[in-house]
């Protein structure tokens, strides 16, 4: 038979006094109520309390059940609308683009001049490229600098071709052309490296900078 | 093991009745009041609300039945009303202690609290137990008459109090320790 202890018995107690219990732990329960004095006097404190006559009113049922209103169900809540997914996107690529000519156009003018990039989208494709120039290095032209002071002459190369819009893409595309614009950087990430002039073995040790 | 229930075998389980009722049958609600009024009077009475007993469980009633699409028989229905019949009077003890009518029984003042009126009513035994819950503090007799009185397990009386099973159980303990000194000292 399963052992139970004395502190699970007390636990019970309540359970007992309610006929809470399963034939098997009832009579594990009194068979300890037999031999245990503080248990049973346990039980007879509970057994005053749960059977004490009870203050409270007489509820009249029926008077309670008149106050209630008519059970109206809760009205479901309508699904959502489907969103529009193209427009989403639309929108999204329209701020992208937005938010980078801020920032191209706010940016320093020597940060600018160091890329130059294309972005071609063909109305209906797909295919659009992102590509920094061959010639993005800044021409010097030696002749065209003074001597004793270089100067140092950028081409502005700004280019950022755009296809007539948008509407046209296809989903492929709106993708690629999102993942393009997260490679894109509107500033450079790190001060530009110093730029020989020429023939380091020609020029008098001047170096231009961007 | 225990069901905090007052249905009995054969019965229509009370979920079935709140169906009737949600159909149009008002009979249904008036034998589930009937079925669990005055075990929520017995519990709002002995939580020192008894003056106004009458009142909070009508009022429970009321608010349990405009919100019972939100009961998801998770709990019992009974353990659901007392939650419910304890917000009410929680709400109004603060309402009384804010208009400076503090009727909250606390360890001090607690013996004087039912007035001459229920010493019609009560015989030597009720009395005495009467006496000795009011040395309980609120959660203690809250605990201790649903466990003893109403049968509720420490988890439906934890979801009742808002505390843990472990808290309820502590407070039924020294609540049981309390009464039994009391009662013996009488």
């Amino acid at each position: 038979m399963t052992e139970i202890t004395h502190d699970e018995i007390r636990e019970l107690l309540p359970d007992l006094l309610h006929g809470g219990l399963p034939a098997e732990l009832r009579a594990l329960v009194e068979m300890h109520l037999a031999s245990c004095a503080e248990c049973a006097e346990e039980l007879a404190v509970l057994r005053m309390v749960k059977d004490a006559p009870s203050f409270a009113p007489r509820i009249d049922a029926v008077k309670v059940a008149s106050h209630f209103a008519p059970y109206r169900a809760a009205i479901p809540a309508q699904p959502a609308p489907a969103r529009d997914w193209r427009r989403v996107a639309t929108l999204v690529v329209a701020a992208v683009i937005l938010v980078s000519v801020v920032i191209w156009r706010s940016a320093p003018d020597g940060a600018r001049n160091d890329q130059r990039v294309a972005v071609s989208t063909a109305r209906g494709t797909s295919s659009k490229t992102v590509s920094p120039m061959n010639n993005s290095t800044p021409v010097i032209s030696p002749a065209a600098v003074p001597s004793g002071s270089r100067k140092v002459e950028a081409r502005p190369v700004h280019e950022l071709q755009l296809a007539e819009g948008l509407d046209g893409l296809s989903d492929g595309g709106v993708a690629q052309l999102l993942r393009d614009m997260n490679d894109l950087e509107a500033l450079p990430a790190a001060d530009p490296e110093p730029l020989g002039v020429g023939d380091s073995s020609e020029g008098n040790g001047t170096e231009g900078r961007l | 093991m225990t069901s905090g229930s007052d249905q009995r075998q054969g019965e229509e389980p009370d979920l079935g009745l709140i169906g009737r009722w949600k159909s149009g049958d008002g009979r249904a609600a008036t034998i589930l009041v009937a079925r669990h009024s005055q075990a929520l009077a017995r519990f709002v009475a002995s939580s020192g609300g008894r003056v106004e007993t009458e009142e909070i469980v009508q009022d429970t009633f009321v608010r349990a039945f405009a919100a019972i699409d939100s009961f998801r028989g998770e709990s019992s229905f009974r353990t659901w009303l007392f939650t419910i019949a304890r917000r009410l009077l929680m709400d109004r003890r603060r309402a009384e202690k804010r208009r400076g009518n503090t009727v909250e029984i606390s360890d001090t003042d607690s013996v004087s609290e039912y007035g001459a009126l229920d010493t019609i009513l009560a015989e030597e035994t009720a009395e005495r137990v009467r006496l000795a819950l009011t040395k309980l503090t609120p959660t203690q007799r809250e605990v201790f008459t649903l466990r003893v009185q109403q049968g509720l397990a420490y988890k439906e009386i934890a979801e009742v109090v808002g505390s843990t099973e472990g808290a309820a159980r502590v407070h039924y303990h020294n609540a049981v320790e309390t009464i039994k000194r009391l009662l013996k000292d009488d």
